[in-house]
C-alpha cells in the first residue's frame, strides 16, 4: 500500500501555475503516467533512481471525480473524449489524465491470448514472450493492482451471459483491478471512491514516496539528442484546461529517457524529435481494436450506467477463422451514460429523443476487432500536423469492414437471444429491428462505409513496434531504442499487432518486466 | 432512418468537399478564414470562452431542431438553450488548437451566405431561418455522400447533444436517475 497522492504535494509541480521557465534534473525521465509509465515509475524509483514524471494531464484526485460526464470528458480525456482519426470515421476514447487511461478505463484485465503470443513468436521473432516468461510479471502486477475475479454482474452483463448461453456461445467472467469496489458504474469518469486500482492511487504515489518528482500539465515537445544519446527533453507548460501552452518552457535533463505516452503520443514525440528510423516503422502499424456497437431494447430495466461496466465477455468469434484468417472479435458490454449514448446514436429530432427515452432499458454490446494479424489489416499511421500535434490516419480496409458487418450481426443475434424486443446497430442507415431474421437481412445490406457505421476505439496500440531486428522494429524486446542508447519506450505502442483483448494488463506486465531490466541496466 | 437521394454536385465542388472546410471557403471566395484566425486570439466582449455571438446564435437555432422532442417548453426552454450554448462553448474551449480550428471553419462555413446556400441549401440568414430550413440542413448533411459534410453533421450533433445530455436538467426526461449519492 502507498500513501495517497495528496501526501506528496511537495513533489508535484503543476506547470500551469509556473510563471518562469524551469530546468529539472534526475536519473530517469518518464513521459506519460498511464499503464506503461506509471508502472515503470514505481519500479525505477524503488530501484533508487531519481525519477521525473512528465504528464500533460491535470493533477487530479478522487475528490475531483463527481461521476459527471460533462466534467470528466474535457478534463480527463484526449480531445474531450472525441478524438478522431484523420477521416473522422473512428472516435478514440483515450485518457489524458494523471494515470493516463488507467484513471478512466473500465478495469477489465486479461492476459495476452495464447494465439497472439504464438503469432508474435512466429512472425515477429518475439518467442521470448511465452507463458513462462510472462507469468511472474502478471502475478506481480495482479498483486500490486489487486486484480480479482468479478462475480457481481449488472443486468447488462447478465444479458450478455444469458444470450451467449442460449446460443451455446463461449462466455466467461472477467477479472478487474479493483478493491472494495462499490459497483457504482462510473469507472469512466474517474473512480470517486478510490476502488479502482489505477496508476493514480497505486504506482504514482508509490513512485513519489520513493522520491520521484511529478510535473503535470507539462507537454513533452521534443527530445534533444546528439551522437546517439538523448541529452534533454524540452517541454511546454499547458494552461489549466490543457488546451493551450502558457509560453513557459520546462527542460528536463536525465541519464535515461522513457517514452510512455501510448500508441499515438509516443511515436509522435519520437517523430517530432527526428530520431533515426531505419526500419521506417515509427508511427506505423498503429492498432485500435476497431469497435462496433449495438443497442438492444429490453423489457426489463437494465440501467446500463450502473454496476461494474464489464464483467462478462464472449470469445466465440475471436479466433474462429484462425489467427490470420477473417478478423475475429471479442464481445463485451459497455457502460452507457447519457452523453455517451447521445453521441453514439447519430440521429436527431424525434428519433434521437425516442432513443434517449429508452436509456434505462438499453443493453449495449460492443465487438472489438483484433486488427493487425492479417496483411489486409496493416493498421494506421501517425501524422504530425503543422503545429506538431499528432493525428492518426487509419484507413478501414474491406477486410475490417467485413469484420464489422459480421460483428453487427453477431451482436444482434446475441441480444435477441437474450430477450431483446428490438435491436439497433450503431450505424446511421440502420433502424430498430424487431427480430433476428429481420436484423440479419438488413445488416447484410448496410453500407459499410466511414461515417455510416459508428466506429470506436478505446485501445491504441503499436506505432513503436518492438523486435530483435533493428531493420524490422523501432525498439528491442526490452523497449530500448535500437539507435538511441539512453532511450526506451514502455507502453502499448510496443505491440506488433493488437492484443485481441483489453490491453491494460499486458501493458502493466510488460512494463514491469521492461522497467525491472532497465533499472539493472541503468545502475550497472 | 430513410436515406435521402443525393443531389447533383459538380466535380470541382466534389473535390473541395473531400479536402477541408477551408478549401470550401476558398472556393466560395470567403475572406472569413483570415479574419477569424485573428479574432480567435483577441479577447471578445461576449460571455463565452470561445464562441462568437454569431456562432452562439447558430447553436441556439440548431439545438431546438436537433433536439426536438427532448427540450422543455415554455419559460424553461430559453434557460435550457442558454445552458446548451454554454456547454457547447465549454467543450470547444477544451479542444486542442487544431480541432478548434476545424470547428471555427465549420462556423465560418455556416455564417457565410454563399457557402451556407451552396452546402446547406439555406438562403436566409440565421436570424430569419425557420425550423424547416434547419431540418433541411440536418437531413442533407446527415446523409450526405460527402464525408466532410457527414463529419460536420457529426460534430454539430455531438456538441449539441453532448451539451444537453451532460446537463442534469435533461435526465428526468429520459429516466436517468443520475449518479448515486455517496455516503
Amino acid at each position: 500500500m502507498s500513501a495517497s497522492i495528496e501526501s506528496f504535494a511537495g513533489r508535484v509541480v503543476r506547470c500551469e501555475r509556473l510563471r518562469e521557465d524551469r530546468e529539472v534534473q534526475g536519473d530517469v525521465v518518464i513521459v506519460g503516467t498511464g499503464a506503461g509509465g506509471g508502472v515503470a515509475a514505481e519500479i525505477l524509483a524503488r530501484a533508487g533512481l531519481k525519477v521525473i514524471l512528465v504528464e500533460a494531464g491535470d493533477f487530479k484526485t478522487r475528490a475531483d471525480f463527481h461521476m459527471q460526464e460533462a466534467e470528466a470528458y474535457p478534463e480527463l480525456y484526449q480531445e474531450v473524449a472525441s478524438r478522431k482519426t484523420m477521416d473522422k470515421a473512428i472516435t478514440i476514447l483515450q485518457g489524458r489524465a494523471l494515470g493516463g487511461s488507467t484513471t478512466v478505463n473500465w478495469t477489465i484485465c486479461f492476459y495476452i491470448p495464447e494465439p497472439t503470443l504464438k503469432h508474435w513468436a512466429g512472425r515477429y521473432g518475439l518467442g521470448m514472450f511465452d507463458e513462462q516468461e510472462l507469468s511472474p510479471w502478471y502475478e506481480e502486477m495482479e498483486k500490486r493492482l489487486r486484480v480479482q475475479l468479478w462475480t457481481r454482474h449488472n443486468p447488462s452483463n447478465l444479458a450478455l451471459q444469458r444470450g451467449a448461453k442460449k446460443l451455446n456461445w463461449k462466455h466467461e467472467i472477467a477479472h478487474r483491478n479493483v478493491h472494495n469496489c462499490r459497483s457504482l458504474g462510473y469507472c469512466g469518469t474517474g473512480c470517486p471512491v478510490d476502488a479502482k486500482q489505477s496508476m493514480l492511487i497505486t504506482t504514482i504515489p508509490g513512485a513519489l514516496q520513493k522520491g520521484a518528482m511529478l510535473l503535470t500539465r507539462c507537454r513533452a515537445d521534443r527530445l534533444k539528442w546528439k551522437d546517439g544519446r538523448v541529452e534533454m527533453l524540452e517541454c511546454s507548460a499547458l494552461d489549466s484546461k490543457g488546451s493551450d501552452t502558457t509560453g513557459v518552457r520546462i527542460r528536463v535533463r536525465a541519464r535515461h529517457f522513457v517514452v510512455a505516452g501510448g500508441g499515438i503520443e509516443s511515436p509522435a514525440l519520437l517523430m517530432r524529435s527526428q530520431v533515426p528510423d531505419p526500419s521506417a516503422l515509427l508511427g506505423r502499424r498503429t492498432f485500435l481494436h476497431l469497435t462496433a456497437g449495438s443497442a438492444a431494447m429490453m423489457s426489463e430495466r437494465i440501467d446500463p450506467y450502473y454496476g461494474a461496466p464489464q464483467s462478462v465477455y464472449s470469445n466465440e468469434f475471436l479466433w474462429r477463422d484462425g489467427v490470420d484468417g477473417e478478423v475475429g472479435y471479442k464481445m463485451e458490454t459497455a457502460p452507457l451514460h447519457p452523453v455517451l449514448a447521445a453521441t453514439a446514436f447519430k440521429a436527431w429530432g424525434q428519433a434521437h429523443a425516442g432513443f434517449m427515452h429508452q436509456i434505462p432499458h438499453i443493453q449495449p454490446l460492443i465487438a472489438l476487432l483484433r486488427d493487425g494479424f492479417h496483411e489486409d489489416s496493416p493498421g494506421g499511421r501517425v501524422h504530425l500536423r503543422d503545429d506538431g500535434t499528432a493525428v492518426l490516419d487509419y484507413p478501414i480496409t474491406d477486410y475490417l469492414w467485413r469484420g464489422a458487418r459480421a460483428a453487427f450481426a453477431s451482436m444482434a443475434e446475441l441480444q435477441f437471444a437474450a430477450g431483446a424486443n428490438k435491436v439497433l446497430p450503431l450505424h446511421s442507415d440502420a433502424r430498430l429491428y424487431g427480430n433476428w431474421k429481420q436484423a440479419r437481412k438488413a445488416i447484410a445490406d448496410l453500407p459499410m462505409q466511414p461515417l455510416h457505421a459508428q466506429l470506436f476505439s478505446a485501445h491504441v496500440m503499436g506505432g513503436c513496434m518492438m523486435g530483435p531486428d533493428p531493420e524490422r522494429s523501432v525498439v528491442d524486446t526490452d523497449g530500448n531504442h535500437h539507435q538511441i542508447e539512453n532511450l526506451s519506450v514502455i507502453d502499448g505502442s510496443l505491440f506488433p499487432t493488437s492484443i485481441g483483448a483489453n490491453p491494460s494488463m499486458p501493458i502493466y506486465a510488460l512494463a514491469a518486466r521492461q522497467a525491472s531490466r532497465l533499472a539493472k541496466r541503468i545502475r550497472s | 432512418m430513410p436515406t435521402h437521394p443525393p443531389r447533383e454536385h459538380s466535380p470541382a465542388r466534389r473535390r473541395f468537399l473531400q479536402t477541408s472546410f477551408a478549401g470550401v471557403l476558398v472556393l466560395a471566395g470567403s475572406s472569413l478564414v483570415v479574419r477569424r484566425s485573428l479574432a480567435d486570439t483577441a479577447a471578445a466582449a461576449n460571455p463565452y470562452a470561445w464562441l462568437e455571438d454569431q456562432d452562439a446564435l447558430i447553436v441556439r437555432r440548431v439545438a431546438p431542431v436537433l433536439l426536438s422532442g427532448a427540450l422543455p417548453d415554455g419559460k424553461a426552454r430559453g434557460e435550457v438553450l442558454d445552458e446548451i450554448v454554454y456547454g457547447f462553448d465549454l467543450a470547444v474551449s477544451y479542444f486542442p488548437p487544431s480541432v478548434r480550428g476545424e470547428i471555427r471553419q465549420l462556423f465560418d462555413l455556416l455564417r457565410n451566405s454563399i457557402t451556407r446556400a451552396l452546402l446547406a441549401g439555406m438562403f436566409s440568414s440565421w436570424e430569419k431561418a425557420t425550423p424547416a430550413q434547419i431540418e433541411h440542413l440536418l437531413k442533407r448533411w446527415e446523409h450526405s455522400r460527402f464525408r466532410l459534410l457527414r463529419s460536420a453533421y457529426a460534430a454539430l450533433h455531438d456538441l449539441v447533444a453532448g451539451a444537453w445530455y451532460g446537463n442534469p436538467r435533461s435526465w428526468p426526461r429520459i429516466g436517468y436517475p443520475g449518479p448515486p449519492v455517496l455516503k
